[in-house]
């Protein structure tokens, strides 16, 4: 896997930073000239892991959210890194959307659509000096929907 | 860079209930469109048409609005309908399966139509 192009950028835990995430990655998609279907589902799966750290997760004066982004020829991984409370979002099951519809249920879809639009997800979480959690999402190009 | 902000035009026509969304709809903007429906609701509203024309982007928190007031605006004999989706938001309604619960048309007259027929 080689990377051809890297960044990193820290956030607040608050969901009025999410639009900052998002131009932040969809910028550096633009600059390693990836097309804008790519670019709108990480986008998004971004945005639906940052917003699940925003809304479990603590809002301390020192927790932040940094979020690496790596090109490489085949595919894109992201690494998205905070000190909120310990937070396992593969712990949330997958949804039967045909029973959410039944029950006309709303939330907890932000991890049913990173599950269907990102081909690896990881989740790590370390607490050496400070709880610290550490979700990777890999998605390649020859899997996007559109 | 461009400022990606959310809101909300609204007009009646007959017994419809129009609403322009425009922008972006994430977590940080999704109460302006709760409040927006709740408010259409509290007026005895119950035929939405929701005009995607100028809708740049749409998240779960967006999708799960609509999930929260479908059941009283069904309950109350009415419906939401979409109109003029731009690819990218209809890409997110289809991955998780919304056409299925939800109309989806092309322009907002055909949406009009819709409740024109209901009367």
């Amino acid at each position: 896997m080689t990377m051809l192009l890297h960044d990193r950028i820290c956030a607040k835990p608050l969901v009025h930073e999410l639009p900052y995430i998002r131009q932040y990655a969809s910028q550096f998609m633009l600059k390693a000239g990836i097309d804008d279907a790519f670019n709108h589902e990480l986008c998004l799966a971004i945005d639906e892991a940052c917003t699940n750290i925003m809304i479990h997760g603590k809002k301390d004066a020192d927790t932040l959210i940094t979020i690496s982004l790596e090109y490489h020829e085949d595919c894109c991984k992201v690494t998205i890194e905070d000190n909120a409370l310990t937070f396992n979002p593969l712990e949330i099951p997958p949804q039967n959307m045909d029973e959410y519809f039944t029950k006309k249920q709303y939330g907890g879809l932000g991890m049913e659509i990173i599950r269907r639009l990102i081909d690896e997800i990881k989740y790590e979480h370390s607490q050496l000096h400070y709880p610290w959690n550490t979700l990777s999402l890999v998605k390649y190009f020859h899997t996007s929907s559109h | 860079m461009e400022s990606q902000t959310f809101f909300i035009d609204t007009e009646q026509d007959g017994s419809a209930h129009i609403l322009h969304l425009n922008g972006y709809l994430d977590a940080s903007t999704s109460q302006i469109l709760d409040e927006a429906i709740q408010q259409v609701l509290s007026h005895s509203g119950k035929n939405m048409v929701i005009d995607c024309a100028k809708l740049s982007y749409i998240s779960s928190a967006g999708l799960g609005i609509f999930m929260k007031h479908i059941d009283a605006v069904r309950s109350a004999g009415g419906d939401i309908v979409f109109c003029t989706m731009q690819k990218p938001v209809f890409t997110v309604f289809d991955l998780l399966g919304f056409p299925i619960l939800y109309k989806i048309v092309e322009d907002q007259s055909v949406a009009l139509s819709i409740f024109a027929e209901k009367g």
